[in-house]
């Protein structure tokens, strides 16, 4: 699947489920969604590391709702600013599904994309500029090299005796003096990176080949249908439930 | 057509495109790994009656430090956008729709340095950028992430983070290009060529 | 496909911001198909003479005077005409792909996607990359990503070939490659060829001329390679110009193995070591080492065989796989002989770490402040202090660059400071990751005298290295391969 199919749909879903407070509908497409993985080639264990992710962040905003929201119907639990009620608990669930409906398909989706045909993508059919789209790309590229400098940062640090400060300033003082330097080191390699794609002419001519070709097919269409009437379903459904 | 003979201040060289890229690549690896330090912290901040926005800096940081340095238009937006990319890349935090998110971020930073006429580095504009930053993202993630709280965690909430936008999306990348300058890291940029960064 | 001819005509350039700083340039004139060989000492502005043939050399970074052609029009309109290979193989790569990585500049040229993959085959089987296309650019050895990046421009078929000191991060059979994968690919396109390259042995039987550029970046001498040699060979080796008949002023540093071994103690002796980076596969070879002082310690092997690994295990900063690294105790002076299991404090004091990139260890504003630094842990205060910097500046010659940034200090100077911030600290034992990395002749000699000076008051030295001329220096040296170590003398 062509995977501007994929970030279209995934976005999609995000923007329908922006618009509903059900935690019914979110609930429904969480299932639907986990229900999809196996079509979509998700692996198991990226479902765990995203899935835990996005707990963690529904979790801690549906017990933010839960404690700070406004007080409706039954009091649970009451301490200075602190009120939780039978209907600040309901808007805690809603949020955390929502959280987990929105976040789950757009990172499982796009956890199957290569970047590479993305960016093909994005140049040849929604014609993107190349010289945009392929510098983009090559700077992602780039983060498993800055990964490593940043382990080689703290290397150096070790070696030059910095770190032996105590308490949690010092330690802050190393992160920042630590991440300035990658950022001293990464522009370094955006200048390299910048001379070596020019050197190989991009942006020179006006017309450009693609060598790998991106292409749209019918099998996208129908994708990005069953999304949206799987969308719209879920708006209908939960205005039905709220108003119905 | 010759990418480098160009007098328009507002066209893009190549170096432009990649240090935005890279900018945005890095500060979403940093703030991964500043996420991954102080979850704890992060999980505390939930119990609080809204001062969770301090953390929104954090977010609002690169799209500021995009457009102070490179001063082209779309700058911070590009910035924004990958380095939520990379967040969700590494980290799985696809929250809300990361793409959209950034790009709405992005657009107090580009606010700033427009008014400015992308002429200028100064203190002024990177508070200013952090500030209007900080505006667009409470006004997004306080009605998604908390759409019916009470008003003493609103207040709390918009108070911290445009406080937090000011600070560490405005002060802080103004620092940061400071100290880049200094280290020679952007000879190819006006913000080193001129003392506009005082 | 065709060749440039390269024109000068009295060419020059200033950095706009300091009028200081410049190549006065001048003029010469490269016929079509001619093989070039570019050398001048560190800093006078090879590089971005190259850059202004490429077309790169931006409006925005400065002011040239006269001109440059190539066949009648100008670098910038040539752009994809011209292919050039600069020296950091990391920062190179676009493509996460190989095939991808190399087809890019066809893609930008126009080329038609047969095509392109029938130059993108072509160019890697040259250089001699024999990975399926879709092999990960980030999988390769340095020396493999040098010749990626090779393969990138050639898939061009540009008039003209640039190389920026292409064999500087290769080992001895990764730079024949290299070179061998040029002049077969020159041979067959007849391009013009300009080669900067502080490894002046590869080429200098293979080129028509060369160039010579001073200090200043004057074009001072232009001629074919036997006539630099019967004329200007003096004049040369004072600007710190490598050439065929340099050779080094010193012929041995540190312990010969035969002389004293066992009578001092070692400071740091592995047993069966095994290393290997974290969350990666360790290396199958274990190491049997004793580093005694005075000695100097060269560890040899191609590139991928885990001389870095090595060294930053024997300098405490990677954990051991399994086997024993332990330090003597005279020299660990605290209840672990474990350099890996020493505070950060303790290891510097102990054991000096030089990485083979001097800017990943700066962390201070100003030299002066990085000095002090170390000094401050050796407990120096106030006056002591002061004195105690003054003197390290003097040793390395850096005394009127107190006030800068160390990232803006040239290379030669950046790697002097980061030898100099290790010493401060009087740390026994040194280990080096490929020190003479990117050296021209004077400062190589420079740095070598330090290593000798060292050696001889007792310190130990360990340096990863595959600089030929170093190795030969060495008094001991353990060689690096994929399943074994020996230990050479």
């Amino acid at each position: 699947m062509n995977p501007l199919a994929k970030f279209v749909g995934a976005l999609i879903i995000a923007g329908a489920l922006l618009f509903t407070l059900s935690p019914w509908v979110a609930a429904g497409f969480v299932i639907l969604e986990l229900m999809a993985l196996p079509l979509l080639g998700v692996s198991g264990k990226t479902l765990l590391r995203v899935g835990a992710t996005l707990s963690l962040a529904a979790v801690l905003a549906g017990l933010t709702n839960a404690l700070y929201g406004n007080p409706h119907g039954v009091t649970v639990f009451a301490w200075g600013p602190m009120h939780v009620t039978a209907g600040s608990i309901e808007v805690g669930f809603s949020v955390a599904l929502r959280i987990l409906a929105i976040g789950l398909p757009g990172a499982l989706l796009m956890s199957t994309v290569d970047p590479t045909d993305l960016a093909d993508a994005l140049a040849q059919l929604w014609r993107l500029p190349a010289r945009f789209v392929y510098g983009c790309l090559a700077a992602v590229r780039m983060l498993a090299l800055l990964a490593n400098d940043w382990r080689t940062l703290s290397m150096a640090r070790r070696a030059r005796g910095v770190g032996s400060g105590r308490g949690p300033f010092a330690a802050i003082a190393r992160v920042i003096s630590q991440a300035f330097a990658l950022f001293v080191v990464a522009l370094r390699r955006a200048n390299t990176l910048s001379i070596a794609m020019d050197a190989r002419g991009l942006g020179a001519y006006s017309t450009r080949s693609w060598a790998r070709t991106s292409v749209w097919r019918p099998r996208d269409w129908t994708f990005i249908a069953v999304v949206t009437a799987l969308a719209l379903g879920g708006l209908v459904t939960a205005f039905w439930i709220n108003h119905g | 057509m010759h990418a480098t003979a160009s007098t328009n201040r507002f066209a893009w060289r190549t170096v432009d495109i990649i240090v935005t890229a890279v900018l945005g690549v890095v500060s979403g690896l940093i703030f991964w790994l500043w996420d991954q330090a102080f979850t704890p912290l992060s999980a505390a901040m939930a119990a609080s009656p809204g001062f969770v926005g301090i953390l929104n800096g954090g977010w609002l940081f690169v799209g500021v430090l995009a457009a102070i340095i490179v001063r082209k238009p779309g700058a911070a937006l590009i910035a924004s956008v990958l380095a939520g990319f990379i967040e969700s890349l590494i980290g799985g935090n696809w929250g809300f729709a990361n793409i959209p998110f950034a790009l709405i971020q992005g657009l107090g930073a580009e606010l700033a340095v427009a008014i400015f006429a992308y002429k200028s580095s100064r203190l002024v504009v990177a508070l200013i950028g952090g500030l209007l930053s900080g505006v667009a993202s409470a006004a997004i993630t306080l009605p998604l992430y908390y759409p019916d709280s009470t008003a003493v965690f609103v207040a709390i909430y918009w108070i911290t983070t445009l406080v937090s936008g000011l600070v560490l999306a405005g002060l802080l990348p103004w620092a940061v290009a400071r100290g880049l300058v200094a280290a020679g890291a952007l000879s190819r940029f006006p913000v080193a060529k001129s003392a506009q960064v005082s | 496909m065709g060749a440039s001819k390269v024109v000068s005509d009295g060419w020059g350039w200033r950095f706009g911001a300091n009028p200081s700083l410049g190549i006065t340039g001048g003029s010469f004139t490269i016929a079509p198909g001619e093989r070039v060989l570019l050398l001048g000492p560190s800093g006078c502005g090879k590089s971005t003479l190259l850059r202004a043939l490429a077309g790169v050399l931006g409006d925005d970074e400065g002011i040239s005077t006269g001109s440059l052609s190539l066949s009648g029009s100008s670098p910038s309109a040539s752009r994809g005409r011209v292919g050039l290979v600069l020296q950091d193989p990391e920062s190179q790569a676009v493509l996460e792909r190989i095939g991808d990585d190399v087809a890019f500049g066809c893609e930008n040229l126009g080329v038609p996607p047969e095509d392109t993959w029938r130059r993108v085959h072509a160019a890697l089987s040259v250089v001699g990359l024999n990975y399926p296309l879709t092999h990960s650019t980030s999988h390769l050895s340095g020396g493999e990503k040098q010749r990626l990046a090779l393969a990138g421009a050639l898939a061009m078929q540009p008039d003209l070939l640039l190389l920026d000191e292409p064999t500087a991060n290769l080992d001895s059979v990764g730079a024949l490659a290299v070179r061998d994968a040029v002049l077969t690919s020159v041979r067959e396109t007849g391009a013009t060829l300009i080669v900067v390259e502080h490894n002046v042995n590869l080429w200098w039987e293979h080129v028509d001329r060369v160039i010579v550029m001073d200090a200043q970046g004057n074009f001072a001498l232009d001629a074919t390679p036997t006539e630099v040699l019967a004329r200007a060979s003096a004049q040369l080796a004072a600007w710190g110009i490598w050439l065929p008949t340099w050779h080094s002023p010193i012929v041995h540093i540190g312990l010969d193995p035969e002389s004293r071994i066992g009578r001092d103690p070692a400071l740091l002796s592995a047993e069966k070591l095994q290393v290997g980076l974290p969350r990666h596969n360790a290396l199958t070879w274990s190491a049997n080492l004793s580093i005694e002082p005075g000695s100097f310690h060269a560890l040899t092997g191609p590139n991928g065989s885990g001389k870095t690994t090595l060294a930053l295990t024997l300098g405490g900063l990677i954990k051991p796989v399994s086997g024993a690294l332990l330090a003597a105790t005279e020299l660990a002076q605290t209840r672990s002989l474990e350099p890996y299991r020493w505070s950060s404090r303790q290891l510097a004091r102990r054991v000096g770490n030089v990485f083979q990139s001097p800017e990943m260890q700066f962390v201070k504003p100003t030299v002066w402040r990085e000095l002090a630094h170390g000094a401050k842990l050796r407990g120096l205060r106030g006056a002591e202090l002061d004195t105690a910097v003054g003197l390290m500046l003097e040793r390395v010659g850096l005394s009127d660059r107190a006030q800068a940034h160390p990232f803006t200090l040239s290379g030669g100077q950046q790697r002097r400071l980061s030898v100099a911030t290790a010493l401060i600290s009087q740390p026994r034992v040194l280990v080096l990751d490929e020190p003479t990395f990117g050296q021209d002749a004077r400062t190589w000699g420079e740095l070598i005298a330090m290593f000798d000076e060292l050696t001889r008051s007792g310190h130990a030295i360990v340096a990863a290295t595959h600089d030929e001329r170093l190795i030969a220096l060495a008094g001991r040296e353990t060689s690096l391969v994929r399943t074994q170590v020996e230990n050479l003398s």
